[in-house]
């Protein structure tokens, strides 16, 4: 058995293991009820699209450095998945926002800058697909990358001067505010989201060098 | 140096000689400011000066980058900076300088149009309005002109550029909207907000310069 496999495996029985014990024996939350659960779900996908982003942002400078196309087919590879994770935690977060705020969407700092990013790197994938390939767009990608990760901090201290109805650091911080009850399984589920953003990255980067060397044979 | 002083030139002749580019977007901004009038009614026109302006900073802006690629891409840029004699850093610094020329007598019109349609407080306070703009321009179209470049020879171009600029320069539209109501109203304190904008600033402006030097 491969790595890849073996890495596959592991993350779909975590994930069943973790959905199974939010589902089956986890409390409902008191206040908020059955949609607490998206919690689950929300938390987890956007803490993976930031690591996303960073190994995205590690992966350009190494393309810069070396002009190894491997480093280049990781940044693609994590900008695809940031924007996927992006995309579900803004869908799960308007949907979670409802009962909480009574609201889908308020200009809130942190949605705002969620939908700024996912915009973002939307664009930088367009970028990357739409234009011609070669090492000139490669290189005009990277950089593109690494100033849209300086470009989320700005985003984060210009919108966050705005009022924010988004509750404080609640998971990262010495004293978590949250019932160990919850939150153990939700570091479960967070687990479960590293292990299939490492599964996934490793599969979409295989894919890209078959391409690659696919490519070499059909034109040599 | 003075080949470079010679592109920069040329460069903003090749804007100035296309009056017909100025009146365009001069008469796209009357237009608009027509189009918020009736949209907004009867309420107080001045409430909302502040973000008018700034959807026409974002749709001029939008226009004159768009104007760029078309230019670049009939002229072969890349191609031309690749045989040019210049450090691509010498030639990225005269075209932003003489875009930012012809960006300024825009926006500056413009002021003075919103001024003139919307809210008098525009015109009393229009220096150091001028200025907020130009600054926010700096880095808008710093990080833009590099982009608009690489970007060139790509289909749906008009709509991916804003789509990658945009997002990233919002601390920039952020820091000049802040300091615009801080300017008009007073309120809020515009020191942190320049402080931003410096920082976006630089950041931009060099970011794109990287940026138009890799292209090369």
């Amino acid at each position: 058995m491969t790595f890849t496999k073996g890495l596959g495996y592991l993350t779909i029985s975590w994930g069943i293991i973790a959905y199974g014990w939010v589902f089956l024996f986890t409390s409902i939350e008191v206040n908020q009820g059955i949609s607490q659960k998206i919690m689950y779900l929300h938390v987890p996908v956007i803490l993976t699209s930031y690591l996303a982003i960073l190994v995205l942002f590690i992966s350009s400078i190494g393309y810069l450095l070396t002009l190894k196309s491997n480093y280049d087919m990781l940044a693609v590879a994590s900008a695809e998945q940031a924007v996927l994770y992006l995309a579900i935690a803004l869908i799960s977060g308007s949907i979670w926002g409802k009962p909480t705020w009574n609201t889908y969407w308020t200009w809130d700092a942190r949605l705002t800058i969620s939908l700024i990013t996912f915009i973002f790197f939307s664009g930088y994938l367009l970028f990357r697909f739409l234009g011609p390939v070669g090492e000139k767009q490669s290189k005009a990608a990277a950089v593109l990358a690494i100033l849209g990760f300086f470009a989320v901090p700005l985003n984060h201290l210009a919108v966050n001067w705005f009022n924010t109805l988004h509750q404080k650091t609640t998971i990262f911080r010495s004293d978590p505010l949250i019932d160990n009850e919850l939150y153990y399984p939700l570091l479960a589920c967070m687990a479960f989201f590293f292990f299939l953003f490492l599964w996934l990255l490793i599969l979409r980067v295989k894919l890209g060098i078959y391409k690659k060397k696919h490519l070499i044979k059909l034109f040599s | 140096m003075i080949f470079t002083l010679e592109y920069w030139r040329k460069e903003f002749l090749l804007h100035w000689r296309q009056p017909q580019k100025l009146l365009s977007i001069l008469l796209l901004a009357t237009l608009m400011l027509t189009l918020f009038h009736f949209a907004l009614g009867a309420r107080d026109k001045q409430e909302f000066s502040i973000g008018i302006y700034w959807v026409q900073f974002l749709i001029i802006g939008a226009l004159s980058l768009q104007s760029i690629m078309v230019s670049d891409e009939r002229a072969g840029m890349s191609s031309l900076i690749k045989i040019s004699k210049n450090s691509p850093l010498l030639v990225y610094g005269s075209r932003l300088v003489a875009i930012l020329i012809f960006w300024a007598i825009c926006q500056g019109l413009q002021l003075i149009l919103v001024g003139i349609l919307y809210d008098a407080r525009f015109l009393s306070e229009l220096g150091w309005l001028f200025l907020v703009v130009i600054a926010c321009g700096a880095g808008f179209l710093g990080l833009g002109l590099s982009v608009a470049t690489a970007m060139s020879n790509y289909p749906f171009l008009e709509f991916i550029l804003p789509l990658v600029v945009f997002p990233m320069v919002l601390p920039i539209f952020l820091s000049g909207i802040q300091i615009f109501e801080g300017l008009l109203y007073g309120e809020p304190s515009i020191s942190p907000w320049l402080k931003l904008l410096a920082l976006s600033d630089l950041i931009f402006v060099v970011g794109g310069g990287i940026l138009y030097y890799l292209i090369d």
